[in-house]
């Protein structure tokens, strides 16, 4: 057969074509068992991180009610945008960084925000990358959209703080922001990146409380990322709810009524922008409102990015509305100190009631300190009505700074009262351990000055002495070194006894309020309460019940005694007859509360206070101050409130003061 | 009498392979289409089943015309092949930017599917008198051209995957038919040095080369998937996960994480041997390659049986034809072959394509059956 040889050469093809399968079949096997066999481990690791989502979930913070159980704080899911940096990782980031940025569509968030933002993180960029917090429902539509261009990024539900009155209580309530310095601190181990923490007033005071416990649920997800099921979830608990002591109605009414005693002041005095009031409840230290001015709305932080202006606003303007005065500014209080002075001189027993002191426009010791008018003869009762610099100049000389420092001790004033907000200031209270401390360093200042100098001259001689030739021109040159020395060792002792001494004006001036008086609106509003109270100097507080997510109290906190005044009662009561004088007829307050009942009288004190800060021109600006208390028979309320630039206590605050008192005791 | 000797002549070890093959393709389809089933609102299952048995028809049908017949039609077959292309390239309707189907009444097509069988008939039957005769580069010509012609108007659709399973026919055909398997070698080493020189060449020099970005970007992630993860390389980093991560005894039927949270992209088609590695393991995957190397081992036993030349070569043209669509669709997903679609015969779901399997199928049984003249 002539066929037979293709069927020859068939048969040798076909080995070599079976020999070139198997081997194909081998590699393939080879392959898979490799993939299968040995590196199994790796690629099922692989599949199940592909898989698997730990979502955390974000504990709401605890609601803020007020006395009366009105929610002044709560919290609302918002749509957050965020990065994965991992998700990033083999990606263009700069190409997602851009179409994102093209989608938020907000003039703050560029290309190099964003930046900013992913370097501040750098240590901890396994942690999902906040971008954008509150994001409308159009975005979070484009977004999801654009999911395949738009690797790594994420749309998460966060619950935010939403504020039911706005602003209002701002600076008490406090703010809070994207966690930062804290991350550093003990106690804040198991915080996140993206974490929202408490930066003042009671959200940051109150903190461990409001944060709640962050749950997390472990999903399966699909390769895009929508959830299969739930492997497991550990629900989040909202924090405990705070029941403060603010009455909203009271706090509204304060608030508005400083808003308008601002906006009548700076009619003339336009640098009036910035103040503080606060009533407190004489009984237990109770704080019913507290305000400062200028506002500051939480919810402009609250994670957000803070645009330019608001920065400037909040930190850079003069003044800036960052800080709660009401707490951590100091001021000089001016007369509102007097009712101090005059209970120094009751308890000294240096002031007789009926005894008049004359004025006659300016204090009989030097430096003869101006009063602002001529009173002639005053006493106790006259001189507090219409604020008379003379009297309680003499009255403070009488009494001497000593006691003058004890009687301020037993009120609290230069001293942190304690109240549950941060940042407290200490004011200063210029009795014998602040002068001891003062004068000390002041005479090291001194010191150190001089002795520089002394230094520098004998430098400067011995080389001169080293260049001259002859024994005389030497014996000459160190003669002028002597003398001059003793000319600087005058100037120390001059110095020392000028700036290191407490000079009998030096008491005067506290006398009356000035000086180096300086304190804090809620150490003022508490000495108010605890004059008034009749000695029981309180604890200020705010947080008075704690509740937790089940409705459980965890903390209840009850009026604190701190100080018992070592004062004679009747001392107290001529001091308050003394301030309820100042709103009779002929008082400084009198047309401010001429509209108030018989049965509701008021204490007050008016003050008006030249700082010496920066900003104000000397007998021209003042800071307006007041003080006051009611009903005369039984107190309950006390007031304390600084206007800055408000040129009179009685004309700013004062206003303030009468508006919270109508509030209080319903009168039209 | 015919139908009694056809039944007694059957080649039961190949036939008991493919119908294992076709069973455990049911099971994985099942699982491979959990999401899809859902989403395109039908059952793959049932309509695979369905076209199992038209296949089986097809099957039947073939089995009973003497493929020793249909050798003096190699000419029409030829021209049928070309103007079914044609049709294609003139009626297709474009998915996925290639025209591949023809729509007829409802249903829908896919003429490379046949095309394939249609090419074997008629190679065999060109080759067959030039067994022992394609000694040199210039014996080959012919072949080339021959080849060429459809191969162009596929690569015009384009199918990039058919072309390539039509260049893998043509050489398996011309190893068997003798030619110098050094020089086989050569053009296909030569082949791929031209490609890559031609892609290092359009990155460095900006060359033009004839392909689409989305082709080219396959091969440039099948060296380093890593480039585009989410993108071209997604398919090769996530089926090579679902493989690997099936380890020795698979996750199980249905309960494959990479299958049911649609890491794979068509894991029913494609896709269908990452289900398979990633719920059957190790095992399942040896199985299923241990059933192909019988399917495979039978056809070359088959062309060595065949009463002619023709015969040995339409079974080497099928045996190629399977052996290239098993090495690329497992290949491309375990990271040995770039990612290149064509369907694993017999287990990815189509019409099309299980019809064509079973056409060469028969093609294949029908050689065995004819085998010994002495019967007829």
């Amino acid at each position: 057969m002539e066929d037979n040889k293709p069927k020859i050469i068939l048969k040798s093809t076909l080995r070599i074509y079976l020999g070139i399968v198997i081997a194909i079949f081998i590699v393939i096997f080879l392959r898979l068992a490799w993939l299968q066999l040995i590196e199994a481990d790796i690629y099922q690791t692989k599949a199940e991180s592909n898989t698997m989502r730990w979502i955390p979930e974000v504990a709401s913070r605890g609601e803020i009610v007020d006395n009366k159980g009105q929610v002044l704080v709560t919290n609302r899911p918002v749509f957050t945008v965020s990065l994965n940096y991992l998700g990033l990782k083999d990606q263009d980031i700069d190409e997602v960084i851009k179409k994102l940025v093209i989608i938020l569509n907000d003039s703050e968030i560029t290309y190099n925000s964003i930046e900013k933002i992913i370097t501040a993180q750098r240590s901890r960029l396994f942690e999902p990358i906040v971008i954008k917090r509150d994001v409308s429902m159009e975005i979070v539509t484009a977004i999801e959209e654009r999911r395949r261009v738009l690797p790594g990024v994420s749309v998460d539900v966060y619950p935010q703080r939403s504020y039911n009155y706005g602003a209002l209580a701002g600076h008490l309530l406090g703010y809070v922001h994207s966690i930062k310095e804290e991350l550093e601190k003990p106690g804040f181990e198991d915080y996140g990146m993206t974490d929202l923490v408490g930066k003042t007033g009671i959200e940051k005071n109150y903190e461990q409380y409001l944060r709640g416990k962050n749950g997390f649920r472990q999903m399966e997800v699909t390769s895009k990322n929508q959830p299969v099921r739930e492997i497991r979830a550990i629900p989040s608990v909202q924090g405990d709810k705070l029941v403060i002591t603010i009455d909203l109605k009271l706090q509204q009414v304060m608030e508005q009524s400083f808003d308008e005693a601002m906006v009548e002041v700076q009619k003339k005095h336009p640098k009036a922008m910035a103040g503080a009031a606060v009533l407190l409840d004489v009984n237990t230290g109770k704080v019913l409102a507290m305000v400062s001015r200028p506002t500051l709305n939480p919810d402009d932080f609250n994670g957000k990015h803070l645009t330019q202006e608001k920065v400037d606003y909040y930190f850079r303007n003069i003044p800036p509305a960052l800080y709660n005065r009401a707490v951590q500014g100091s001021y000089v209080p001016g007369s509102i100190f007097k009712p101090i002075t005059g209970m120094a001189a009751l308890e000294s027993g240096e002031m007789i009631l009926e005894d008049n002191v004359l004025c006659n426009g300016k204090y009989w010791n030097p430096p003869y300190i101006k009063c602002w008018s001529v009173h002639g003869n005053v006493n106790y009762y006259s001189a507090m009505a219409k604020s008379c610099n003379v009297y309680f100049q003499e009255m403070a000389r009488r009494a001497g700074i000593v006691e003058i420092g004890r009687v301020g001790q037993d009120f609290g004033l230069g001293e942190i009262t304690g109240i549950d907000i941060p940042y407290e200031s200490v004011g200063t209270l210029p009795d014998l351990e602040w002068q001891k401390n003062k004068f000390e360093d002041r005479a090291k200042g001194i010191n150190e000055k001089i002795d520089k100098k002394i230094v520098a001259l004998e430098e400067e001689y011995s080389k001169k002495i080293a260049v001259v030739t002859t024994d005389e021109e030497k014996k000459q040159l160190e003669l002028q070194l002597k003398n001059e020395k003793k000319v600087w060792e005058q100037e120390r002792k001059n110095q020392l006894a000028h700036y290191t001494t407490w000079h009998d004006w030096d008491t005067y001036n506290t006398g009356i309020g000035q000086g180096y008086n300086e304190y804090t609106i809620i150490q003022l509003a508490n000495y108010v309460a605890t004059l008034a109270n009749g000695g029981e100097r309180y604890k200020p507080y705010i947080v008075e019940k704690i509740i937790d997510a089940n409705g459980n109290i965890i903390e209840e906190y009850k009026p604190e005694l701190i100080k018992l005044v070592n004062i004679a009662p009747e001392n107290l009561k001529k001091t308050r007859d003394a301030m309820l004088a100042v709103t009779a007829p002929g008082g400084t307050a009198y047309s401010i509360f001429r509209n108030f009942p018989e049965k509701i009288k008021v204490g007050a004190k008016t003050g008006t206070a030249q700082p010496g800060r920066v900003g104000y021109i000397k007998n021209k600006d003042y800071d307006g101050l007041f003080i006051a208390f009611a009903p005369g028979d039984d107190p309950q309320i006390a007031f304390a409130g600084v206007m800055e630039h408000g040129f009179s206590g009685g004309g700013s605050v004062g206003r303030v003061a009468k508006a919270v008192f109508e509030e209080y005791f319903k009168i039209q | 009498m015919k139908i009694a000797r056809v039944i007694k002549n059957l080649d039961y070890l190949l036939l008991g392979a493919v119908g294992l093959i076709l069973v455990m393709g049911l099971f994985v389809l099942d699982s491979a289409t959990v999401n899809a089933s859902v989403k395109y609102n039908m059952s793959f299952v049932y309509r695979q089943i369905a076209w199992i048995v038209v296949g089986l028809i097809v099957f039947i049908v073939v089995l009973f015309v003497d493929y020793s017949k249909l050798s003096k039609y190699g000419v029409h077959i030829y021209v049928l092949n070309l103007l079914l292309l044609l049709a294609v390239l003139i009626f297709g309707e474009e998915t996925n930017g290639a025209q591949a189907w023809i729509p007829i009444g409802p249903y829908k097509i896919q003429p490379a599917e046949i095309v394939k069988a249609l090419l074997i008939l008629g190679l065999a039957q060109f080759l067959a008198p030039r067994i022992g005769k394609l000694n040199t580069f210039k014996d080959l010509i012919p072949v080339f051209i021959y080849v060429g012609v459809p191969l162009l108007l596929i690569l015009k659709q384009p199918d990039l995957g058919t072309g390539l399973v039509y260049v893998a026919i043509m050489f398996g055909m011309l190893l068997v038919a003798g030619a110098s398997p050094l020089l086989l070698f050569s053009l296909i080493g030569g082949g791929i040095g031209i490609i890559v020189l031609a892609i290092y060449g359009h990155y460095a020099w900006d060359w033009w080369i004839p392909l689409k970005d989305y082709q080219l970007m396959r091969l440039v992630v099948f060296v380093d998937p890593m480039i585009d993860p989410h993108y071209t390389g997604w398919n090769v980093i996530q089926s090579q996960i679902a493989v690997g991560s099936g380890g020795l005894l698979g996750k199980g039927w249905g309960m494959g994480s990479q299958n049911i949270n649609d890491f794979l992209p068509v894991q029913w088609t494609d896709f269908i041997f990452c289900v398979l590695a990633e719920e059957f393991g190790f095992i399942g995957s040896a199985i299923l390659l241990l059933l192909f190397f019988v399917v495979i081992y039978r056809g070359i036993i088959i062309a060595r049986k065949s009463k002619d030349t023709y015969g040995s070569l339409i079974a080497v043209g099928v045996v190629s034809m399977i052996i290239f669509h098993v090495l690329q669709n497992i290949g491309m997903t375990i990271g040995i072959m770039p990612i290149t679609g064509i369907p694993l015969p017999f287990v990815s779901y189509g019409g099309s394509s299980l019809l064509a399997n079973m056409m060469v199928l028969g093609l294949l049984m029908n050689v065995y059956i004819y085998h010994d003249q002495r019967i007829f």
